[in-house]
């Protein structure tokens, strides 16, 4: 046998997998290196309401405001009881308020909203490298966005990878339903030029690109878009969740279900990406969010895929007080271990029926309820983070049975969990710290 | 739970998205511990460098350029840690001497392991990444900075260091 294969033979005395506890704590240490420089990156939210932590880069409270502004006019008709809000933003008295002067629903006790075309504002969206038919077809497809700059321009080039003919879309928003209408438009042009003979294989986005592979095709198709809608709500009605649907010309639609309390610590179902119709997005392009009863987004998906996205607790905002419907006691069982039982199981009972010494920690659960009892998707996929504690909470809180936990793919509700128990001091010892 | 791509993925760990920095490691977590392996034939040089990886490949991400594949830049600074361990352990323990083992036909893998141990440290890096982490030529080069020639012919002269330290003891 010659040298080269027995060096390749000998790769099994050299190379073999990684143990468990090796993989957990170089995954806790890149998470931890991740966590520490998102830590740089500005705190998200409105101020007022809460902090959001969306999965697709770094929002300002000026892009979300931003995103507001554009979207208060993407509505067509003046609802009459409830304003349905424009899917893809933070709850926001501004926004709602804008929302309300401009607009509204054209069937608001279905609360769908169809947004019109607007190839005006399409026309404002610079393009460079299309021919005139090429031109149209862009700004035909744009003005499927609806009112507002969605896109901020459009380039085709052979400057791709290797000199591939490139796409190159640039976002002109950084919220999720901004970002996802973006890559909704993008793959419908180039499905739309190369069905024109454009030749386009790699599409670029300010983030990244991508190659562009052969199955796309052209999906814009408004009536199904809206019978997509219009399932999608009597979906959720029968679900019982409260839903608003934004239907785009476009052929895409976003779909917005709303939690209230008590159901919301004990949702009848969490499959929402099929209480929304969520996967028959081959042929109806989709955004999903869900809401706690304040707003906060809990889920989504559209870009890419989002659970227990809102980060930290509320902190110095108030939050919203109990329903006269969790007038019940609060009394919780907290079962926190360590995954490879480096740190003690810790197990804590809160009772909050008293006057007793956790006032203030009760306080802080009734205040962050909806982060720290976020009911979780049962229809997505998770391969879960490797290294991070578990926790399981079960008893009452204001009367409302409780029985959760959460874990790797939950790791944000661990960690609100840890940091609210540790500030008040109920975690000691190794517990006590992040180490 | 995301069949984002890596280029996705990026800018969702520089936004604090923990799902995202789990995923882009649960992806590429395999590929950093073989590399990390096969360079220092270590277990515990292995996890030191492909953590000082990973946290150096975090720190850098905001330079990443994300029209690239991500696999091979990561590969780049995985390579570079653990050639760092080797070298730091080298220096402590190693010693150069003694290369004299047995004929290819007659030594055991262990003896031959040691034997590419021995080898001056950019040659030893070559063959371990070709034989024990399965790159080839041009992901060498590209794991090394060097050019694929370069990366070709330092193969080729560890692959006759190695005949020659073998054809001592005949």
């Amino acid at each position: 046998m010659d040298l080269e294969h027995r060096l390749a033979r000998a790769a099994s005395t050299v190379v073999h997998e990684p143990s468990a506890d090796v993989t957990a704590r170089v995954s806790g240490a890149t998470v931890e290196a991740a966590r520490r420089q998102s830590g740089r990156a500005p705190a998200v939210g409105d101020g007022r309401v809460r902090r959001t932590r969306w999965r697709n880069g770094a929002r300002t409270a000026a892009a979300v405001l931003t995103g507001a502004a554009v979207l208060a006019g993407a509505v067509l008709l003046a609802a009459s009881h409830r304003q349905p809000e424009p899917a893809g933003l933070t709850t926001s008295a501004a926004a709602s308020n804008a929302a309300a002067s401009n607009a509204a629903a054209s069937t608001p006790e279905e609360a769908l909203t169809i947004v019109p075309a607007d190839p005006a504002d399409a026309a404002r969206v610079a393009v460079t490298g299309a021919s005139p038919e090429q031109l149209a077809t862009i700004l035909d497809v744009i003005a499927g966005l609806g009112p507002g700059l969605i896109i901020e321009s459009v380039t085709l080039d052979e400057n791709g990878p290797q000199g591939q003919r490139q796409l190159i879309v640039i976002e002109a928003r950084s919220d999720p339903v901004g970002l996802w209408l973006t890559h909704v438009a993008a793959d419908e042009l180039v499905a739309r030029l190369n069905r024109d003979g454009a030749a386009i294989t790699w599409l670029a986005y300010a983030e990244g690109g991508t190659t562009v592979e052969g199955r796309l095709s052209p999906t814009a198709d408004p009536a199904q878009a809206m019978a997509a809608g219009r399932a999608s709500l009597d979906s959720a009605k029968a679900a019982g969740y409260r839903a608003e649907v934004t239907v785009y010309p476009i052929g895409a639609l976003a779909t917005v279900l709303h939690l209230e309390e008590p159901d919301y610590f004990a949702p009848r179902r969490t499959d929402w990406m099929h209480i929304a119709g969520g996967f028959d997005a081959l042929t109806t392009p989709r955004f999903v969010a869900v809401e706690a009863p304040d707003g906060t987004r809990i889920f989504t998906s559209g870009h890419g895929t989002c659970y227990d996205c809102s980060s930290a607790h509320v902190g110095p905002t108030p939050g919203t007080p109990l329903p006269t419907t969790m007038a019940g006691p609060t009394v919780l069982n907290v079962r926190l271990s360590s995954p490879l039982g480096e740190r003690p199981d810790v197990r804590i009972e809160i009772d909050c029926t008293g006057n007793g010494a956790n006032g203030v920690l009760c306080d802080a659960i009734i205040r962050d309820r909806y982060a720290l009892f976020q009911p979780l998707v049962s229809d997505t996929a998770c391969s879960g983070l490797i290294g991070v504690p578990s926790i399981g909470i079960d008893g009452t809180l204001g009367g409302v049975p409780i029985d959760t936990g959460f874990g790797g793919c939950t790791s944000g509700a661990v960690q609100r969990w840890v940091d609210i128990l540790r500030a008040n001091g109920h975690l000691t010892g190794a517990w006590a710290t992040d180490g | 739970v995301t069949a984002d791509t890596d280029a996705q993925l990026v800018p969702r760990v520089l936004a604090g998205d923990e799902f995202a920095a789990g995923e882009l490691f649960r992806r590429h977590w395999p590929g950093t511990w073989r590399t990390a392996l096969a360079v220092t034939a270590s277990t515990a040089l292995a996890e030191e460098a492909a953590q000082d990886a990973w946290i150096r490949a975090i720190a850098a991400l905001a330079r990443f350029d994300a029209t690239r594949p991500f696999a091979p830049w990561l590969r780049r600074i995985v390579v570079n840690c653990a050639l760092d361990a080797a070298r730091r352990d080298r220096a402590n323990h190693r010693s150069p001497v003694s290369l004299a083992i047995a004929a290819p036909d007659d030594v055991s893998d262990d003896e031959l392991v040691d034997a590419v141990l021995r080898l001056p440290l950019e040659r030893r890096a070559v063959v371990a990444l070709r034989f024990w982490a399965d790159l080839s030529v041009p992901e060498i080069a590209e794991a090394l900075e060097l050019p694929d020639g370069t990366a070709r012919s330092r193969l080729a002269r560890a692959l006759a260091d190695l005949r020659a330290m073998l054809e001592v003891r005949h």
